[in-house]
């Protein structure tokens, strides 16, 4: 059964000029798939990661977790299906500066009240896993940003989320960092089989999907599949952004 | 507006006739002053954090090419326009509510009410004092936004460190003080009250500073050292975000605590002499008290003078006297030495207690035994607290012991001198039996009081105006005469603890709104914060319920700890206090602290409100 499951989804924003966000956008992720969203600016990118977030109302159309319609809850229990259900990265980190790492790891765990013990675990084993035990008692703002994102990463899969979203996790890293953050998703990928759906600007990002999806003016413009070979797929999609005429400035293949 | 309206009383020209309106309308003066510094203070603090919270804007305005004069004159043009705004709301409001606060004043200081009359002269004030007021500030906002050089401007802002750090010692150090000042306060007795008054108050000041820079983020620190409870549900977000507001706002915290509980203690204290003067009938027996001193030749004129008054106000009376012999004394075992000691005979003051109409039911004392002649119910405790004094008379070698305390007032005070001190008590001199009076009476100085007794006190308001200075002549002077006048001597106590309680009101409520905004301040330059982390924690998937009970906790502990503390503080010193008076004050007391709670609790709420609709603007 699919994970994510996104039907004629459309998104208007109403103003005094109504603008088409998203325009019948159809898609599926199964279970233990990494899926980049590639587009240029203004393409419907955060648009359609809000609708499926919950964040945002869809004006038609609909989105399926896991089975459920989180879009027919009401805001209470729209929180605890994110709570439960869904894992955030965001281009900022989003880490509560009042906490240190490690209780911004446990922060979903204990907000549904899970014995100390058990989290006191998880958030270990996570960390090593993602070589950020030695800083698990500093404060975000003493650490690095690779370290801040991989922190997040904790955050976003310890509570075993059926979905990850992340919106433009390397948007603020350097490359360095961007690499660190990217292996640490294939890993948890395919340690965990953690379904991740990624929205990004940087072919370099994208370059670690099974799949990428590119939108354009609100609708699905096309697809393409890994295969074998990071190299040439990283190749595919930087043609295809500048076949969208997007912002090729983003890239840079130095990187690999 | 408060200003203005104190400034409308201050020039009422309706006030100026009334009896005692120099000591009242010195106490309002005073209100006026001290609200003006507090109000300069305040508007200083205020501009100057938002100022802060702008810094960035002003970086950018200069990296913009605004040259810092520029910057210099629009930001004091702003507050010459936001003072002047205020201004004039400030008066407008004062003017509507002006006919309330009239009536309101009037009836505190008991006198008729006043016509609603507005000066020139009261407007002129207020507009000069705050127009000056804010045209200080203004021009002392380029020190306040301290550097002008870019990089600082516009990186400033988001960096903060909540690492808390604390010291177990200091932590500690805080509770023994706050407690061991706690302790000494509650067993302050009429007699150490006053030793005890500054050490105490000098280490419940620095007991709180420490609490709140220390204690408190300790007790958290000790929170989150019990996971089981941390690690529970929202407490982990709770408890860490208080640990940052309780080391950022500590020193705000402290302020609030302080002022609040000097406003308490100071709107108790006129509360409770307010109803001092309900005893005043005790303290004056008698409502036309003179004496004779020796050697006066006035005295017939004197009397047939206020006797002849009366009559002509129609006032009934009845006329007592009692001679006063003064003896020497050459030891005693008091700790102020006397040289002379005035002795009245029992049957004297049996007489004079049964015509001021109490009830009489006191014993002679034995030959060699000695009443003490109480000179105001106030000093009893004081007196019963110390040991029995015991004289010996310089003409005869004669021992006189201190048996007890005379039960009431017989002669009011001013009348005689006055003897002893402040840490042991005054009073006026000693009732000795007739035995023993007959056998002294013999070549001592002799001076005769006479009491007139009317059927109310308040008749005698205004009598004897040539002879009393504000209705008293007191011992000391050296006119030849001493004389009280109880009901010139009862308007003058009841204008002016009306007046002090007014502006104790007035002021205490200055400060209690000012003491909320502070707090309202710290909670608006840290919302940019708390949006941000609002928003991460709703995609978190924290539901609305819990991020209110949240936000609530946190507020509630910024409102209500200053508060609570400032509470427990001033209920320590009314005990303290209670010690020093003879009547209870627990009411007043009690009052004056559930007010200040209601009010704090509707603020609160109304706070709350707000806040939560601002955190939740950036829902979307």
């Amino acid at each position: 059964m699919a994970v994510l499951e996104v039907r004629e989804l459309c998104k208007i924003y109403e103003g005094t000029i109504s603008t088409r966000a998203l325009d019948n956008v159809a898609f599926s992720l199964e279970q233990g798939e990494f899926v980049g969203i590639m587009g240029p600016s203004g393409s419907g990118k955060t648009s359609l990661l809000n609708v499926i977030a919950t964040i945002d109302e869809p004006t038609s159309g609909g989105v399926m977790i896991g089975g459920q319609n989180p879009h027919d809850m009401d805001q209470e229990r729209m929180a605890l299906f994110r709570r439960r259900e869904l894992g955030f990265i965001f281009q900022h980190f989003n880490l509560l500066d009042t906490l240190t790492v490690e209780e911004n790891i446990v922060l979903p765990l204990t907000l549904d009240g899970t014995p100390v013990l058990q989290m006191k675990q998880s958030a270990l084993e996570l960390a090593r896993r993602l070589d950020i035990e030695a800083v698990m008692k500093k404060y975000p703002q003493e650490i690095s940003g690779g370290q801040m994102q991989r922190t997040a990463i904790a955050r976003a899969m310890i509570h075993h989320p059926s979905l990850v979203l992340a919106d433009e996790p390397t948007g603020n890293l350097d490359s360095k960092a961007s690499k660190d953050v990217m292996e640490a998703f294939a890993m948890m990928n395919w340690e965990e089989r953690t379904t991740i759906l990624m929205v990004t600007h940087d072919a370099f990002a994208a370059s670690f999907c099974h799949r990428v999806l590119f939108i354009k003016d609100g609708r699905l413009y096309n697809e393409i599949y890994r295969g074998e070979n990071r190299q040439a797929f990283f190749q595919k999609i930087i043609d295809m952004m500048s076949l969208l005429g997007g912002d090729t400035h983003h890239l840079s293949s130095v990187r690999l | 507006m408060v200003f203005f309206v104190c400034a409308l009383f201050l020039f009422h020209p309706d006030l100026k006739q009334q009896v005692a309106w120099n000591s009242a309308l010195l106490v309002l003066a005073e209100a006026e002053i001290i609200m003006f510094v507090f109000c300069f203070l305040f508007v200083l603090y205020s501009v100057g954090s938002f100022l802060r919270s702008r810094k960035k804007e002003f970086g950018l305005l200069l990296l913009h090419g605004m040259t810092v004069r520029q910057l210099r004159k629009m930001v004091f043009l702003e507050n010459m326009l936001i003072g002047a705004a205020s201004l004039t709301t400030g008066i407008l409001s004062g003017l509507l509510t002006a006919k309330l606060f009239l009536m309101a004043g009037s009836s505190l200081l008991g006198i008729e009410a006043l016509q609603f009359h507005v000066t020139l002269s009261s407007i002129l004030l207020t507009v000069i004092a705050f127009l000056l007021l804010f045209l200080v500030i203004s021009l002392s906002t380029t020190m306040l936004l301290g550097s002008t050089r870019l990089i600082d401007l516009i990186q400033s802002g988001v960096k903060r460190d909540v690492k808390p750090k604390v010291s177990k010692i200091s932590a500690l150090l805080a509770l023994v003080l706050l407690l061991a000042s706690y302790a000494l306060a509650a067993t302050a007795t009429a007699s150490t009250v006053k030793v005890r008054m500054l050490p105490v108050t000098a280490m419940t000041i620095a007991g709180t500073y420490l609490f709140f820079t220390q204690g408190s983020i300790a007790l958290l620190g000790f929170a989150k050292g019990k996971l089981a409870l941390y690690w529970k549900k929202t407490h982990l977000v709770l408890i860490s975000n208080l640990a940052y507001r309780m080391k950022d706002n500590a020193r705000m915290l402290f302020l609030v605590t302080i002022i609040s509980t000097v406003t308490f203690c100071a709107m108790g204290v006129f509360a409770s002499i307010n109803r001092l003067s309900g005893e005043f009938a005790m303290d004056h027996p008698s409502q036309i008290g003179y004496l004779a001193k020796e050697g006066n030749e006035e005295v017939e004129a004197h009397l047939s003078g206020i006797s002849r008054e009366l009559s002509e106000r129609g006032i009934s009376f009845r006329i007592e006297k009692a001679d006063v012999i003064y003896v020497s004394v050459s030891s005693t075992s008091l700790a102020s030495q006397p040289d002379m000691l005035p002795l009245i005979a029992f049957s004297d003051y049996r007489q004079l207690v049964v015509s001021a109409g109490f009830s009489f039911n006191e014993h002679s004392p034995s030959d060699s035994g000695a009443l003490v002649l109480l000179s105001s119910q106030r000093e009893k405790l004081l007196l019963q607290g110390r040991k029995p004094a015991s004289y010996t008379l310089n003409s005869n070698g004669l021992q006189l012991h201190e048996t007890g305390i005379t039960e009431h007032v017989s002669i009011p005070e001013y009348l005689m001198p006055e003897l002893g001190d402040g840490l042991e008590g005054t009073f006026s001199g000693l009732v000795v039996s007739d035995a023993l009076f007959d056998k002294l009476e013999e070549g001592s100085k002799r001076e005769t009081y006479y009491a007139f007794y009317t059927d109310t006190l308040e008749q005698t308001a205004g009598v004897g105006i040539g002879l009393t200075d504000n209705g008293k002549m007191a011992y000391e002077h050296s006119e030849p005469y001493a004389m009280t006048v109880s009901g010139t001597l009862y308007e003058i106590q009841r204008t002016t603890y009306g007046a002090l309680l007014f502006l104790a009101l007035l002021v205490g409520t200055v400060f209690f709104i000012a003491a909320g905004s502070f707090l309202y301040f710290r909670l608006y330059s840290d919302l940019e914060f708390d949006r941000r982390q609002y928003v991460t924690l709703s995609k978190l998937g924290v539901t609305r319920r819990e991020m209110e009970k949240m936000v609530t906790w946190q507020l509630s502990l910024l409102f209500f700890l200053p508060i609570g503390l400032a509470m427990v503080h001033s209920m320590f010193a009314f005990i303290a206090l209670q010690s020093y008076l003879f009547i209870s004050i627990a009411w007043e007391a009690g009052a004056i602290l559930a007010s200040f709670c209601l009010v704090q609790v509707v603020y609160f709420w109304f706070i709350r409100a707000r806040y939560l609709r601002n955190l939740q603007k950036a829902d979307h």
